[in-house]
């Protein structure tokens, strides 16, 4: 029985709270799949039992669920009477109150460690999912900014850094949209709208939306030509990238990370940045575009 | 994914972060122009369009047209 309290206790105190770690900042970033030494995660279980412990234990008289005091007499009576069947014969009832005690004491102790975990892991969480903006909030302290890089990169997937706008400033501005070429030689475009790590760290799987496929032979074609031509010929018109692509009908795409050969990352952001009204030449050419697509959609009514 | 820096990453998209607003709006308008036809037609069909620059992509859309 002592042992099995013994594992229990550790396994509560010292297992639990690195796996309520893992589970809360999964909500906010994707971990980085990396198996360190036995030293360093038992190093690494041990300050997310420790801290949060020293913690909970410091302020275990204050506000609600206050922790019962008395716990060293009442854990040495437990611990005495499942060791001994002799001293636990002796006096019962004892065992039975000091038990009680024993267990509040612990629940106590164990909801306000949690919590503490939980805290911490959702202040860590949102300072990751957000550490573009909290970046350059510290460009004047680069020593602070440094100290979170070494904090908060190690521990989370390269992927994700790369693929979500985690480490962009401005968020709401910027969307990530991606060109992935397949070992096949298929390019694709589109929006990242999820993505998978697989348990050693590769991208296991990516889902775009708004998704495009080019049409790169004719687009080769095109262009071997053009570059065959424009010699002789001046008024060759060199082609346009933007006319080779094809969108994927669908609201989501799927891609085996297997077959990914190569990704491009691009960072968009929208024309209001540019603020239009402020330049007049900018200003009438979106007029002059708002006209056109207000002429094609007329004639679109007219001929349906 | 052996290859890639993230300290390079985070320096790349710092680096990208400031743009000479002069020269993308320079851009975008020589985009616009030279591809106005293109562009009202993806934005009649699609709702928006992306407009590459040497500063970054811009993406327009339907509303921008309205609003700004």
């Amino acid at each position: 029985m002592l042992t099995l309290l013994v594992t229990v206790l550790a396994t509560a105190y010292f297992v639990v709270p690195e796996l309520l770690t893992r589970f809360v900042v999964s909500f906010y970033f994707v971990r980085k799949a990396r198996t360190g030494t036995r030293s360093e995660e038992i190093l690494r279980a041990s300050f997310w039992a420790i801290v949060p412990l020293l913690a909970a234990w410091s302020t275990r008289d204050l506000g609600w669920l206050k922790a019962p005091t008395g716990i060293a007499h009442h854990s040495q009576v437990v611990f005495s009477a499942l060791y001994s069947d002799k001293l636990f014969e002796q006096n019962p009832p004892a065992f039975y109150d000091s038990f009680h005690v024993f267990a509040i004491f612990n629940a106590v102790l164990l909801l306000r460690t949690y919590l503490i975990v939980i805290v911490a892991a959702i202040v860590f969480g949102w300072i990751a999912k957000s550490l573009g903006a909290v970046r350059a909030r510290l460009k004047n302290w680069p020593k602070t900014a440094n100290l979170l890089h070494w904090l908060f990169m190690p521990r989370i997937s390269e992927w994700h850094i790369a693929l979500s706008p985690m480490l962009l400033n401005s968020q709401d501005q910027l969307t990530v949209r991606i060109d992935v070429m397949l070992k096949t030689g298929i390019l694709y475009r589109g929006t990242v709208f999820e993505k998978r790590i697989s348990a050693n760290g590769d991208l296991a799987t990516l889902i775009l939306s708004d998704t495009e496929r080019m049409i790169r032979d004719e687009y080769t074609r095109d262009r071997t030509a053009y570059e065959a031509s424009k010699s002789t010929n001046p008024a060759a018109i060199k082609p346009d990238t933007e006319a080779y692509w094809r969108k994927i009908p669908g609201e989501i795409f799927l891609i085996n990370g297997s077959e990914i050969a190569t990704v491009n990352v691009r960072h968009v952001r929208p024309v209001g940045v540019l603020k239009p009204r402020e330049d007049v030449e900018l200003n009438e050419t979106l007029l002059a575009i708002r006209a056109l697509v207000n002429t094609i959609v007329e004639q679109r009514d007219v001929s349906n | 994914m052996g290859g890639l820096q993230i300290e390079n990453m985070l320096n790349r998209m710092e680096a990208g972060a400031f743009f000479n607003q002069e020269q993308a709006r320079r851009e975008v308008v020589d985009y616009l122009k030279s591809h106005m036809s293109d562009v009202a037609v993806e934005l009649e069909k699609r709702g928006e369009t992306v407009i590459p620059t040497s500063s970054g992509s811009f993406r327009l859309t339907k509303e921008d047209l309205v609003t700004l």
